[in-house]
């Protein structure tokens, strides 16, 4: 490491403070951006993450930022990655969203999407926890509706 | 309480993932709960290519769909049409794609934002066609495949084309290209269509099947676009030269085999040859010549189900050119031993043996795949057990510098497996399969 390396430190909701290579922190778009319009002091807050998720998202920048790491080793990692459950899924998309990370966002969502397909509306919605807000008479008429997509 | 997980995620994010479900995926998911199904009422990629049977329900709901996405002013990134049905393509179809094209205009900068139109097996006319793209002009991908209903397509002033394809389903219908930024272009003619390409400098992939094509059409092509990476052509006519310059992936397919020049960039070669009527020395001299050319390892499949004779006699007199090196020869000997009813000539044993030394001598093949019946097997056999004894006594067979063969048959009774072949005749002599049931081997061989 070269001595110009600079470190920020991030806090999250849950007063948990993590310390980290700003080369690292700026995937981070929304960090970038405080960096550069120099608007960091000494502590960065995060209000939106808690600390075991930033744990997981901090795993994901580090080993993303390595150095030789070849394509297919990248891909083994972002496959284990993303088996969580769905209550982590779910903050870890709102966590990518948050510090503006496209890339991590994109793939999480692409996870949501594949344990989706094939599956019927119940089983999401018990797999996520998808409250039902739809009267029978409303949920009838959307069945109705798109009665081709379910052919 | 607990509150139910999807609801802590913004309807944004939502519609994000809907977005890159299909759009029947998403229109399941319009169950799940209100903001899913608002999220279901944004989707940007429309396509339906669903419905197969162009039933009058369907049409309904197509129509349904249409109008909601009008009437909501909801950009459209992709609209996607497909019919199999082409008796009852009526009237809506125009309307739809007036929708498509209207909803595509971004207020903000007034420039459409339709990027993807894949219209498979609709009827336009040609007012329509024209009106269509005239009013994409931001397209990036363009799908045009069994469309009818008009004479002429002209993709011309298009800003941000890279990629089209276009396959006619009727005949004498004129393509007119022009674009700079063009870097996929696949066409198939359908036997009898035109083909015009001008400034597309850009080009990376040609996929071209099923139109004349002239000698001087391809050299323009192929020296205009110094980018073209990937050519393939299938059943173009009678293409006597191919200039391979800058290409790094070639495939032909057609009944005449062309010349090869300079392929040193060449890395892929997939040739797939027909041949008719009666096998000459000379073909096999052509197909030697034209794999000679070509540093790389490539990949050669010979269908022989056409030819009904052969005449190899001469085929020593040809020598002399680099030896061919190549990676897998499929080939397809569905016809000899006369199985065909209405084929004249049946194989001797001699023939099926010079036939598999054209083979050898003409593509230096490290692994021959066979489809053919088990008498021609036999034959074969017996060619490869001779050729390992005539090597000592024939100057011929010293020039193939055959080392060594394996041999494998698949076994689709039992095992459904490859199984080795001993080379002698006794264990020849115990099978006991039908003549003419049809056989897969193949031969391992060491140069």
């Amino acid at each position: 490491m070269s001595s110009s390396t600079k470190f920020l430190t991030l806090k999250t909701c849950d007063d948990k403070k993590f310390v980290l290579d700003e080369a690292i922190a700026v995937r981070s778009q929304t960090i970038k951006n405080m960096v550069e319009d120099d608007c960091v002091s000494n502590v960065i807050p995060l209000p939106n993450v808690d600390s075991k998720t930033m744990t997981k998202v901090i795993e994901y920048w580090k080993k993303h930022s390595e150095e030789g790491i070849s394509k297919d080793m990248l891909m083994d990692f972002d496959k284990a990655f993303v088996k969580v459950h769905h209550s982590i899924l779910h903050a870890l998309i709102l966590a990518a969203n948050f510090l503006n990370d496209k890339e991590m966002l994109d793939m999480m969502c692409q996870e949501v999407v594949d344990r989706i397909k094939g599956k019927t509306p119940e089983e999401i919605r018990k797999e996520f926890d998808i409250k039902n807000d739809f009267t029978p008479e409303e949920e009838e008429e959307i069945r109705k509706e798109n009665a081709w997509a379910f052919e | 309480m607990k509150k139910a997980t999807a609801d802590i995620l913004p309807e944004c994010l939502i519609g994000k993932i809907v977005s890159y479900l299909s759009f029947k995926e998403a229109a399941k998911m319009s169950l799940l709960s209100k903001t899913w199904l608002r999220s279901w009422f944004m989707h940007p990629n429309i396509d339906f290519k669903y419905l197969y049977n162009g039933r009058n329900l369907e049409l309904e709901i197509v129509d349904t769909i249409m109008d909601r996405y009008r009437d909501g002013k909801i950009p459209i990134d992709k609209f996607e049409l497909s019919y199999s049905d082409f008796s009852l393509i009526s009237q809506p179809i125009d309307k739809w794609l007036d929708i498509a094209l209207q909803n595509g205009v971004n207020d903000v900068t007034n420039c459409n934002s339709l990027r993807n139109l894949s219209l498979t097996h609709v009827k336009l006319d040609e007012n329509m066609l024209q009106t269509l793209l005239n009013c994409c002009p931001s397209i990036v991908r363009f799908i045009f495949d069994y469309c009818w209903g008009f004479k002429k397509i002209e993709l011309l002033n298009l800003q941000k084309i890279k990629s089209v394809s276009i396959k006619a389903r009727e005949q004498n219908e004129l393509v007119k290209i022009q674009a700079p930024t063009l870097e996929h272009l696949t066409y198939d003619g359908y036997l009898s269509g035109k083909l015009d390409i001008v400034e597309c400098q850009n080009l990376k992939s040609l996929d071209i099947s099923y139109v004349r094509i002239s000698d001087e059409f391809l050299q323009n092509l192929i020296c205009g676009s110094q980018s073209l990476k990937d050519l393939k052509i299938q059943n173009c006519g009678d293409i006597e030269e191919i200039d391979s310059c800058n290409l790094e992936s070639l495939e032909y397919m057609g009944y005449k085999i062309p010349k090869l020049k300079i392929a040193r960039q060449l890395k892929h070669l997939k040739i797939n040859l027909q041949c008719f009527s009666s096998l000459k020395a000379a073909w096999f001299c052509n197909l030697r010549k034209l794999l000679s050319n070509s540093i790389s390892c490539p990949e050669i499949s010979l269908d022989f189900s056409q030819c009904n004779g052969i005449n190899l006699t001469d085929l020593r007199l040809h020598q002399g050119v680099a030896t061919p090196k190549v990676d897998i020869l499929n080939v397809n000997c569905t016809w000899s031993n006369g199985e065909c009813a209405n084929s004249t000539s049946t194989w001797t044993n001699g023939q099926c043996r010079m036939f598999l030394d054209a083979l050898l001598w003409s593509c230096h093949p490290r692994r021959l795949n066979i489809q053919s019946t088990s008498a021609t097997f036999k034959c074969f056999i017996y060619s490869l057990i001779y050729m390992k004894n005539m090597s000592k006594y024939s100057h011929w067979h010293r020039q193939l510098q055959l080392k060594g063969a394996q041999v494998y048959i698949f076994d689709d009774n039992t095992s459904q497996s490859w199984h080795p072949v001993e080379l002698n005749r006794e264990e020849l002599s115990i099978r006991s399969n039908c003549k003419w049931k049809m056989v897969n081997y193949y031969f391992l061989l060491d140069w």
